[in-house]
């Protein structure tokens, strides 16, 4: 049971430096949103990024963060625009530094 | 019925056999059973149980050091309802040891005392030996193996999570991040459920499940899908092209276990009823050959010995003739239930079909196997088994054929066994003989 534990905890650390990349990676998308000419697979990678996020967060208990990757996933794929969908990554990206700060300390 | 003429194969192989038995064949550990107030009958009872393959301890002095280191060798106690306090002597035994209360009175009365008493079974005395062999069966009952788990998720982090959740919560659990990899991993460890992600890249787990499919071997598997997906389109299409059940990420691991363990259950339980014979219990004709074929390739690969012995029961026509299909049904299941008390867990026992019933000992030469096989065979001779009012002695005989380290496939070795099962039934019945290839 404290070898799981232990298990646990480590695998929770992991997720919360991935999540700090994940946030890095999310405004380096919202960058690529803002320019002239968006790639087109930009809002599907945004797409891919959120729904890992979404899936996992919640397991390793921060709720808050799989919320609004679930709404960014669906957000990516709805009519709005680039840049609405770019100021939302920002958004979520602060969140997301936000709560794994929050649970660090 | 023929009178016990077979010679053992001590006769033929004095003291050699015994030690080769004891280095080749790693014994079972005792399986005694304690045998107390049954009076007269204790006797009586004890050599049912010593020829059903239990060791019967008998006796009762009193509550001192003997009780104590009785009640620590025994795994079940036997316990005549007659003895004075005998009630009392179940309370104690039960908190340590399953009891089963032997008694003349069939009376509701009775068996709520057995009840409150704590006692696991009531048998009417005289003993019905297949259901006194059924109860200690399931005493013995090998613990299940643990339920095996395949996760297929591309994320490594979350994928490694559900692997220790599923361990804690006591599955074995082995991760694949590569969907591609799912077939191989299957047919080499056999999953008791597959959990598996549905957006992955590369392939998407709706296909997955369909390769899955694909395959007959894995049609009883079931299929769990767990996903970020929340349209419920999507998790009717799911369920459509074969998963069993549909777990929304993001996901507790307690919630996960407890779906994990009610599908994985089912399935498990599901496939014991396919696989099995319902009168014996044993393993059926094609699963026993699947099972030989499995054992005979992990002796090439580890140079380990099996033996595989037919045994068929003698002037088996003649016991349905004179008393009837029902005992010959009790004969059938009182040889079920001797074989699998007389051997060890590993050992495997199967229904081969009618009369003929397969054994395979693992980690055991030819000639060790012949001994077993021996002894087998003079206990089950010497049983009484009661049919409608009769005592009918039955005997069987043995073909033994030997493989593993030569490469031997089933179907050769399962020839050979038949070839000397032959030899067995020319040679007057009641006998164990030995292919000589």
């Amino acid at each position: 049971m404290i070898a799981a534990d232990a298990a646990i905890a480590d695998l929770r650390r992991r997720f919360r430096q991935r999540a700090f990349e994940d946030a890095a990676e999310i405004e380096r998308l919202a960058e690529g949103l803002e320019a002239a000419a968006p790639d087109v697979g930009t809002r599907e990678y945004v797409r891919r990024v959120a729904h890992k996020l979404a899936g996992a967060a919640g397991t390793f208990g921060f709720a808050s963060i799989g919320d609004c990757a679930a709404q960014l996933e669906d957000m990516a794929v709805s009519p709005e625009t680039d840049a609405e969908v770019a100021e939302a990554c920002r958004t979520v990206a602060v969140q997301i530094r936000g709560a794994i700060t929050a649970d660090i300390s | 019925m023929p009178p016990d003429n077979g010679k053992s194969a001590e006769h033929f192989l004095p003291g050699v056999s015994a030690l080769n038995a004891r280095i080749t064949r790693p014994p079972e550990e005792p399986k005694t059973v304690w045998v107390i107030g049954t009076r007269e009958r204790d006797r009586e009872i004890a050599a049912l149980l010593s020829n059903l393959g239990y060791e019967a301890l008998c006796g009762i002095d009193g509550w001192s050091r003997p009780e104590t280191a009785r009640l620590h060798r025994a795994f079940a106690a036997v316990v005549g309802a007659d003895l004075p306090g005998a009630f009392e002597v179940t309370r104690v035994i039960a908190t340590a040891r399953p009891v089963i209360l032997v008694t003349r009175d069939d009376s509701f009365p009775l068996r709520l005392s057995a009840a409150r008493a704590g006692a696991a079974a009531v048998l009417l005395d005289p003993v019905d030996m297949v259901e006194m062999a059924a109860w200690l069966q399931e005493f013995v009952a090998p613990t299940n193996p643990p339920l095996s788990v395949l996760i297929v998720d591309d994320d490594e982090l979350l994928a490694a999570t559900y692997a220790v959740g599923l361990e804690q919560a006591g599955f074995t659990a082995t991760v694949i991040t590569e969907a591609e990899n799912v077939l191989e991993e299957m047919a080499s460890a056999s999953a008791d459920l597959v959990l598996l992600d549905i957006d992955m890249p590369g392939a998407d787990g709706m296909e997955v499940a369909q390769v899955i499919r694909q395959s007959r071997h894995n049609l009883s598997t079931p299929i769990v899908f767990i996903s970020a997906e929340r349209s419920a389109d999507v998790h009717q299409q799911a369920r459509r092209l074969g998963g069993d059940d549909f777990i929304v990420k993001p996901t507790q691991l307690a919630e996960l276990a407890a779906t994990v363990r009610l599908r994985a259950e089912r399935a498990v339980a599901l496939k014991r009823v396919m696989e099995r014979d319902s009168l014996t219990g044993l393993l059926n004709h094609a699963p026993f050959k699947n099972r030989l074929a499995f054992e005979l390739e992990h002796c090439q690969r580890t140079g380990s010995d099996l033996t595989l012995g037919m045994i068929d029961i003698d002037a088996f026509k003649t016991v349905n003739d004179s008393f009837g299909h029902l005992a010959g049904d009790r004969v059938l299941q009182t040889l079920a239930h001797s074989l699998v008390a007389g051997l060890r867990r590993i050992d495997i026992v199967g229904r081969y079909g009618g009369e003929e019933f397969g054994v395979i000992l693992l980690d055991t030469p030819p000639e060790t196997g012949l001994n077993v096989f021996d002894k087998l065979r003079g206990r089950f001779s010497a049983l009484r088994i009661v049919a409608g009012g009769s005592r009918i002695a039955v005997t069987f005989s043995v073909g033994v054929a030997g493989g593993g380290r030569v490469g031997t496939g089933a179907e050769v070795l399962i020839a050979a066994a038949d070839r000397a099962l032959y030899a067995a039934k020319q040679g007057g019945r009641n006998k164990v003989v030995v292919d000589q290839g």
